[in-house]
């Protein structure tokens, strides 16, 4: 396979071929892959308390044990080294599941986690490149996560001693744009791949990182809309009619990936793309899903298929979620966590992302 | 990782792919080429493992009966001590009860060892030195028993040993035997041979000389009806020419027939039921001659039937004609040509190695000399030792008391027969009639002990503490009773076997049952000759709860009946009362009682028989909430449409099915019931349904093979009493008193049953596997078929050789097409070129995937006159070229509109890659490609180019 970074480690990818019961039969890959990076250290910030609808006790109870497993394994240097893989993009999917919770970030039972998890974030941000991790997978997570906490944790006291990177949240946000763009820009595409200097990308990354970017607009952060229009265009391109999202560019075929056609479908949607016909299309393809899990990363499917569903058909999204709840709470371990294809700290993130919709206190769940 | 095929899968994926065929000229369906992983299957070995586990000693009583274990330290001569690992403490047996002991013999059997062989009166045999022998005993050095005194009088034949060579002991399984009929028409229990299939063959040459003798033991439980020939080839023909036993009517019989002459006589009736026989053959298949001999020497046929042409064969066939047989022992050895113990009153006599007979009475051995001393009629006589072969004492019968005899049969030959000592520290003791010293033989230098009071009569019945029954543990059958356990009983299940004083309490966590009533066998299964499976067994008893799984399992012996009843209520049991639901548990009972709600943990009712008033869905199988409601019947079809989940539910399946009162499915999750309504999920939309129009509620547990846990763990030991009705009850039992079996439900609190009115006591994990046939569990859903992925993407990662189609070597079809450029191409006009073709569509990824590569390697050989055709399957000029600016890719292509040039070339599956040589031949052909797809592709057009092909390079 020709189209691979050299940085990509832990390559991984699904073969399937579909037999509809017409005529067509298709056939593409998949491919998640998470790379692993090391961590370093940090302190936490301020808040805003939202007030969520009601939501049912069953999603209470397993988002708090989630919650307290992620907060009993977090590392004294803020991130989370219990198993899988770890890096600025995992400390970033651990610290919007305690953004997520409601609790105030600043002064709140889990204020310290969060200031010590966006130490360990920017800590890891490179000055010149503002790229975080050592794949872009870790980047677009960890730009979400900034965007994220950016303008809810106060960061005036964030750091306390003397250490290196003292970036405020909105200035590592910048940089972490700024690296973003520069790398879309190198991408003939006009998305992203494991490396910031590939020329290829995938929708799996870029959706990654054009969602860490979309956040960050929406938090306030300038993106240029060309940016923006060229990213989207990549995935338009890669959306067929019939719904199915393409893995790597210029070959790959479709296949019945729930997480790119649920990528695909955020994006469009966080994107205020709504009136393309690939996001109907998209749409169309999940709400016609909504009993099937994924064979591959479920966790990673359900994260994004929450979030798609509740972007895209608050109904359908109401239905899934009675699933999410009842298999979460079977998946769920006795201590909380969610063992996951990627260890039980990405397992337990995603896993608790995609429950946190029913709380709406992100500012990338917001309709 | 990517998607492909290589070559080397290709046939597995013939078999395992599904394709969508060309569909002429609409859309040609064309399947993307995938890649699948085989596992290997490994259960024989399992079996093998559970054979070799059940490879332990085996009591068989005198009715019948059996169970494994070992036989435990005893003293004096009326008693056995039994361990078997299903009871708590060893079971005391009399002596009388005994009919043999089978210990595990391994396949390479002892020799007998020594000089000489001594046969006693009795028919007991030893091995060993001669030592002394003058007018009042021999002094015999018996091999592993030592130095033994035996009295004249009890000396019938002494031999050297030359020829008691045994060929084979076993059977010991199924290696080396050839099987014909399917592959299950014979099984390995034990290591004996069984079968219940008819017409099953089994067989195996021993190469056993003209002279052989065999040694076998057969055993049955329904009835037998076997066919066994002796001395048999290859040639079909001499099976028909081949003494043998058989079955006629209801006898067993020895028989031959040639073109000749032809002779038969009659062993023994076949009485019904279960049984056994053990027999001695001697076969002379020079002389035609076969002896029949019990294995105490009774001549019970001795038949000569000659041929005109005799012929010698060393094989053994026994064919299943009906019935079923289990192959225990067989022995096969050369034989000297004389019977073994002729009863007949003899001369005594000496066979002299010239082949003389002298007769006469030995009177001493001189040990110094090595000489014998003779007396004849002619006087004294003088015979070195290496003169005589054989010795005949002819010493008049004496016979022992049976009933207090046992024998101990070597595994290296001989028998030591005698009273009952002790057993103590793996021996045991006998002490023999004429013998001075007791026998002392280790137990694992024994292949049996067989008890003598088979001939006599059978011992006297004890009386049984109660209802007798027949306990069923795997390994063991035993008949008799539960006794009293008295309170605080390890275990309230105490089994005294019949002709015992005591009882023993099972072990812990034992499984099996009391049957006290025998369920009928189902009569299409016993037509067709099919010995009932437990499950089936359980499933043909009475009527009612079981009539639906009765129907099925007709329909699947005939695979006609169509339609089934989905009646499940017993005829019997507690009886609901009006308005009244009926409650069937997990294990089988039922519950009449009114319910009044359920809810996400389960069903809340009342019921007069219980006093619980809520059970767990984990422990539910169904309601009937209208008990009164017909059954009606149910067609397969929709049964199994009923019962397959969709792919789009996968992850997602229903729950429960609920039937209304006129017998619509609805397959739903139900969330709660109320007095009036039920809320259920269907397809992850709420709906309400009126409670009054539903007849049941059936509970789809996922996995119905792994019943759930008992709802709670009390004291005592869980039984199920099956009772005559068909109702269960299962319940933790404490006591056992008189005839009542009392102990504690989780469910319904106190329980007492009593044994005279039940036909089966479970206990252990056999109520489990008894539930897992329950019709309930016939509801079962079955997930569609998902489509054929290749999950890691590894397929094809072997060797492809591009060899295996069958049109390499052809050749390669012609054909003419359009070119996307607006050019025509023959390939009839390309013998200038080796072709390479590359069928592919826009739509197909591992297409998109390999064609780059084709297209790189093409142009690496391109100086080698390699030429690249990539030939689209049905697909518009537009969609090409979109595709090809996609794939950034400049290739010539072919269009192919119709899709017949793919038909001819039998591309069902893209990509496929066909390389056509100069002389126009088919000379490689891949289905798929992958990763290395390019160096497969380089190494084939490298192997394909000749060396002025290279060198025009």
């Amino acid at each position: 396979m020709k189209n691979r970074d050299e940085e990509v480690t832990t390559p991984d990818a699904t073969n399937q071929i579909v037999r509809n019961p017409g005529s067509l039969v298709v056939l593409a890959i998949g491919a998640l892959v998470l790379v692993l990076g090391g961590a370093s250290s940090a302190h936490a910030q301020p808040p805003t308390i939202k007030i969520g609808e009601a939501v049912p006790r069953d999603v209470r109870e397993i988002y708090d044990r989630g919650l307290q497993y992620l907060v009993t394994s977090q590392t004294e240097a803020g991130d989370w080294q219990g198993g899988g893989q770890q890096g600025p993009g995992i400390t970033g999917m651990a610290l919007m599941v305690l953004l997520a919770s409601g609790e105030d970030p600043n002064f709140g039972l889990y204020a310290n986690s969060v200031r010590r998890a966006l130490r360990n974030i920017i800590s890891q941000q490179s000055a010149s490149t503002g790229i975080m991790g050592n794949s872009m997978y870790h980047h677009g997570f960890a730009t979400l996560a900034l965007a994220e906490a950016y303008g809810t944790v106060d960061d005036r006291n964030l750091w306390t001693g003397s250490e290196s990177n003292r970036r405020s949240i909105g200035e590592a946000l910048e940089l972490a744009v700024r690296g973003a763009l520069t790398s879309q820009n190198k991408n003939q595409v006009g998305g992203w791949r494991y490396s910031p200097d590939s020329r290829d990308a995938d929708t799996s990354v870029s959706g990654a990182v054009l969602v860490g970017l979309l956040a960050a607009r929406n938090a306030g952060i300038e993106i240029p809309d060309e940016a923006i229009e060229k990213a989207i265009k990549y995935y338009t391109q890669m959306t067929s009619d019939a719904g199915q999202v393409a893995y790597a560019g210029g070959f790959g075929g479709f296949d019945e990936s729930l997480a790119r056609v649920s990528i695909a479908t955020l994006v469009y949607s966080v994107a205020r793309r709504k009136d393309l016909p690939q996001f109907k299309a998209t749409l169309q393809f999940l709400t016609s899903r909504l009993e099937n899990n994924s064979n591959q990363y479920a966790e990673y499917t359900r994260y994004y298929q929450a979030q798609a569903l509740f972007q895209g058909d608050v109904e359908a999204w109401e239905k899934w979620n009675k699933l999410l709840v009842r298999q979460l709470k079977a998946a769920q371990a006795a201590d909380g966590s969610v063992r996951g294809q990627f260890g039980p700290t990405i397992g337990t993130s995603l896993s608790m992302l995609a429950l946190a919709v029913n709380y709406r206190f992100l500012p990338i769940y917001e309709r | 990782m990517l998607n492909r095929c290589t070559e080397e899968r290709a046939s597995e994926l013939q078999r395992r792919r599904r394709f969508c065929r060309s569909a002429g000229r609409v859309v040609p369906a064309v399947v993307a080429a995938c890649c699948l992983l085989i596992a290997g299957t490994g259960q024989l070995a399992a079996a093998d493992d559970a054979a070799n586990a059940q490879r332990q000693p085996m009591l068989h009583l005198q009715d019948r009966d059996s169970a494994t274990g070992h036989l435990a330290d005893s003293v004096g001569p009326e008693k056995l001590l039994w361990a078997s690992p299903a009871f708590a403490a060893p079971l005391e047996f009399p002596i009388a009860a005994l009919r043999t002991v089978h210990f595990p013999v391994n396949a390479n059997l002892p020799q007998p060892a020594g000089e000489y062989g001594v046969e006693l009166s009795g028919g007991d045999a030893f091995f060993g030195e001669l030592l002394e022998l003058d007018k009042q005993q021999l002094v015999f050095d018996a091999a592993g028993l030592g130095p033994l005194h035996i009295d004249r009088s009890v000396l019938r034949r002494l031999y050297r040993m030359k020829a008691i060579e045994l060929i084979f002991a076993g059977p010991n399984g199924l290696d080396g035997w050839k099987v014909s009929g399917s592959n299950s028409a014979w099984r390995e229990d034990r290591g004996h041979l069984v079968s219940d299939e008819i017409g099953a063959v089994i067989r195996r040459d021993f190469g056993t000389p003209a002279l052989a003798r065999y040694e076998i033991e057969l055993s049955w439980k329904t009835k037998p009806d076997f066919d066994l020939a002796f001395g048999v080839g290859e040639d079909p023909k001499s099976v028909l020419r081949a003494f043998r036993l058989d079955v006629w009517d209801s006898k067993i019989v020895a028989w031959r027939e040639t073109e000749r002459e032809a002779d038969v006589t009659a062993l023994t009736r076949i009485e019904p039921g279960p049984g056994r026989i053990h027999l001695q053959i001697m076969i002379d298949q020079e002389n035609g001659r076969m002896m029949v001999l019990s294995p105490f020497g009774e001549k019970l046929a001795d038949l000569r039937v000659a041929s005109g042409k005799p012929q010698v064969h060393g094989g053994l066939q026994l064919t299943n004609k009906s019935g079923d047989i289990r192959v225990e022992r067989l022995r096969v050895g050369r034989w000297n040509g004389e019977a073994p113990h002729a009863v007949t009153a003899e001369k005594a006599r000496l066979h002299i190695t010239d082949g003389t007979v002298i007769y006469g009475h030995v009177e001493s051995f001189d040990a110094a000399q090595k000489q014998f001393l003779v007396h004849t009629d002619e006087g004294d006589k003088q015979l070195a030792e290496n003169q005589v072969q054989d010795i005949v004492l002819a010493p008049e019968a004496k016979p022992v008391d049976p009933t207090q005899v046992i024998s101990a049969l070597f595994t290296a030959g001989g028998r030591a027969s005698g009273t009952l000592i002790k057993i103590e520290q793996g021996k045991i003791w006998l002490q023999s009639a004429g013998i001075k010293e007791s026998i002392a033989a280790p137990l694992d230098s024994l292949y049996a002990l067989v008890g003598h009071a088979s001939d006599q009569e059978p011992p006297k019945d004890l009386p049984l503490p109660s209802r007798e029954g027949r306990l069923e543990i795997d390994g063991l059958a035993l008949r008799g009773a539960l006794a009293n356990s008295g309170d605080g009983a390890a275990n309230a299940l105490v089994w005294q076997p019949r002709n015992t004083k005591a009882g023993s309490p099972l072990a812990a966590n034992v499984s099996g049952r009391v049957v006290y009533r025998d369920r009928p066998t189902p009569k299409s299964l016993v037509q067709k000759g099919v010995q009932p499976a437990r499950a089936v067994g359980a499933a043909a008893a009475g009527g009612g709860l079981r009539a639906g799984v009765v129907a099925q399992a007709g329909a699947q012996a005939g695979g006609q009946k169509a339609a089934q009843s989905d009646a499940l209520q017993p005829t019997g049991g507690p009886k609901p009362k009006k308005g009244e639901a009926v409650l069937h548990l997990r294990f089988g009972d039922t519950i009449p009682g009114l319910v009044t709600q359920i809810d996400e943990n389960g069903v809340t009712f009342k019921s007069a028989i219980s006093d619980a008033t809520f059970i767990p869905h984990a422990q539910i199988q169904a309601i009937e909430l209208m008990p009164e409601a017909k059954s009606t019947s149910i067609a397969r079809q929709k049964k199994e449409r009923l019962l397959t989940v969709p792919r789009m539910q996968r992850d997602n399946p229903p729950t429960h099915l609920i039937r209304s009162d006129d017998g619509d499915y609805l397959r739903c999750r139900l969330l709660t019931m109320n007095e009036t309504e039920l809320a259920v999920e269907v397809r992850l939309e709420k709906k309400t349904v009126p409670r009054a129009g539903i007849a049941r509620i059936i509970w789809l547990h996922p996995d119905t093979a792994e019943a759930a846990a008992p709802a709670a763990v009390l004291p005592g030991t869980r039984v199920q009493a099956l009772q005559g009705d068909g109702n269960r009850l299962t319940f933790f039992a404490t006591r056992f008193e008189g005839s009542v079996l009392s102990g504690t439900s989780e469910l319904l609190g106190n329980c007492h049953v009593d044994v005279g009115q039940i036909d089966e006591l479970l206990f252990g994990t056999a109520i489990e596997a008894e539930a897992a046939s329950l019709v309930f569990h016939q509801w079962q859903l079955t997930a569609a078929a998902e489509p054929l992925a290749n999950p890691d993407g590894e397929g094809g990662e072997g060797e492809a050789s591009g060899l295996d189609s069958a049109l390499v070597g052809k050749q390669a079809p012609d054909f003419q097409l359009d070119m996307l450029d607006g050019t025509k191409f023959v390939l009839a006009e390309n013998r200038a070129h080796v072709l390479v073709l590359d069928f592919w569509a826009s739509w197909c990824g591992p297409c998109r995937q390999a064609m780059p590569q084709v297209d790189k390697v093409a142009r690496e050989f391109a100086d080698q006159g390699v030429k690249l055709v990539a030939v689209n399957l049905a697909e518009t000029p537009d969609q090409v070229r979109t595709a090809l600016t996609q794939l950034q890719l400049d290739m010539p292509v072919a269009l192919d509109r119709q899709g017949r040039v793919a038909e001819q070339y039998g591309a069902n599956a893209i990509p496929q890659t066909v390389i056509v040589g100069r002389d126009g031949v088919v000379q490689r052909l891949f289905v798929g490609a992958g990763n290395h797809f390019d160096e497969q592709l380089r190494a084939a057009l490298r192997a394909v180019l000749t060396p002025e092909d290279k060198e025009a390079k």
